[in-house]
């Protein structure tokens, strides 16, 4: 199955915004453009999340969509559960949570619309196959 | 070029659609979405401030000790206060779910709405505070509108993206997204 020719052009685009939302590790703690707290851990997450969501867009698999999806609902839900405690394991924010949050939603929307997109081709497909024989 | 006409007669000019209008309110859409995203960063749990009088409490009490709307302050004082942690931890996901959902535009006019009763709530809080400049939440009040006006997920968002498969399908959340989309 494959996703819809939009679907991969949005998992392209949500992996660069993951991507470069990786700089605000290099904004100081007090800059006015620091909109999302991202330590180094958050890096890595991010990279994750951009290279996996890259890949899911190249192959055009649902399923990879969703394992993005999961992987950034529970990066999300870990920082909103440590976030102002002792451990914090990624040393974000409430910031870092809500942007995981944002992301964990786009690749969800985009596994929805792959899944669907690719629902709809192999029935136009298997219409067309009978249409022919029949 | 697409004049209409309105029920009374007169040519009705409609909203610029063309690619640069689309643009800018997915442009809009995306900045408040950071506002929300920015801000949910300075509401620190476990006591969001209580116990040092900064921080989220330090800003609801304002409430109390610059009064905006009697009603709301009694409101403050009686409930919100007493039960701090407890509205702290509710501002802060709605405030995370803010950024979230506006930034991917997913049931944006949902969002945007509760956006407009957030930016209320924030406003009745702190708008006699010293050294606030009213027009700020004037101005949040008015993007969330525009935001609730154009739909602005549809443009480079996931309610664009969605729509047509919400459209076809026969489910009930579909048909509750397609509304509030």
């Amino acid at each position: 199955m494959t996703a819809s020719a939009t679907a991969v052009r949005g998992g392209y685009a949500t992996s660069a915004a993951a991507a470069v939302a990786t700089l605000f590790v290099f904004a100081p703690r007090t800059d006015a453009i620091r909109f999302v707290a991202v330590t180094g851990p958050v890096v890595v997450v991010l990279l994750v999340i951009a290279a996996l969501g890259a890949l899911a867009s190249r192959t055009g698999r649902p399923a990879l969509f969703a394992a993005v999806a999961g992987v950034a609902l529970a990066a999300s839900l870990l920082q909103l559960a440590q976030f102002g405690r002792d451990p914090n394991w990624l040393g974000g924010n409430g910031s870092t949570a809500s942007f995981l949050g944002a992301l964990a939603l786009a690749f969800g929307g985009l596994w929805y619309a792959a899944r669907n997109g690719a629902r709809d081709s192999a029935h136009v497909s298997r219409t067309r196959r009978a249409d022919r024989s029949g | 070029m697409h004049e209409t006409v309105s029920d009374r007669g007169s040519p009705v000019e409609p909203l610029d659609t063309g690619r640069g209008s689309r643009g800018a309110v997915a442009a809009v859409r995306v900045v408040v979405g950071m506002l929300w995203v920015a801000n949910s960063g300075w509401k620190t749990p476990p006591d969001f401030g209580q116990d040092t009088g900064t921080g989220l409490f330090r800003f609801t009490r304002y409430a109390v000790e610059h009064p905006v709307f009697p009603p709301y302050t009694w409101l403050v004082d009686n409930v919100v206060l007493p039960n701090f942690v407890l509205f702290g931890y509710a501002v802060l996901l709605l405030e995370a779910a803010l950024g979230a959902f506006l930034l991917v535009g997913l049931a944006t006019r949902l969002w945007a709405v509760l956006g407009m009763v957030q930016t209320t709530a924030i406003t009745l809080s702190v708008l006699n505070a010293p050294d606030e400049f009213p027009w700020t939440y004037y101005l949040m009040f008015a993007a969330h509108v525009v935001l609730f006006a154009t739909a602005a997920g549809r443009t480079a968002g996931l309610d664009g993206l969605l729509r047509p498969l919400w459209h076809r399908s026969d489910g009930r959340v579909a048909r509750i997204l397609m509304r509030v989309s």
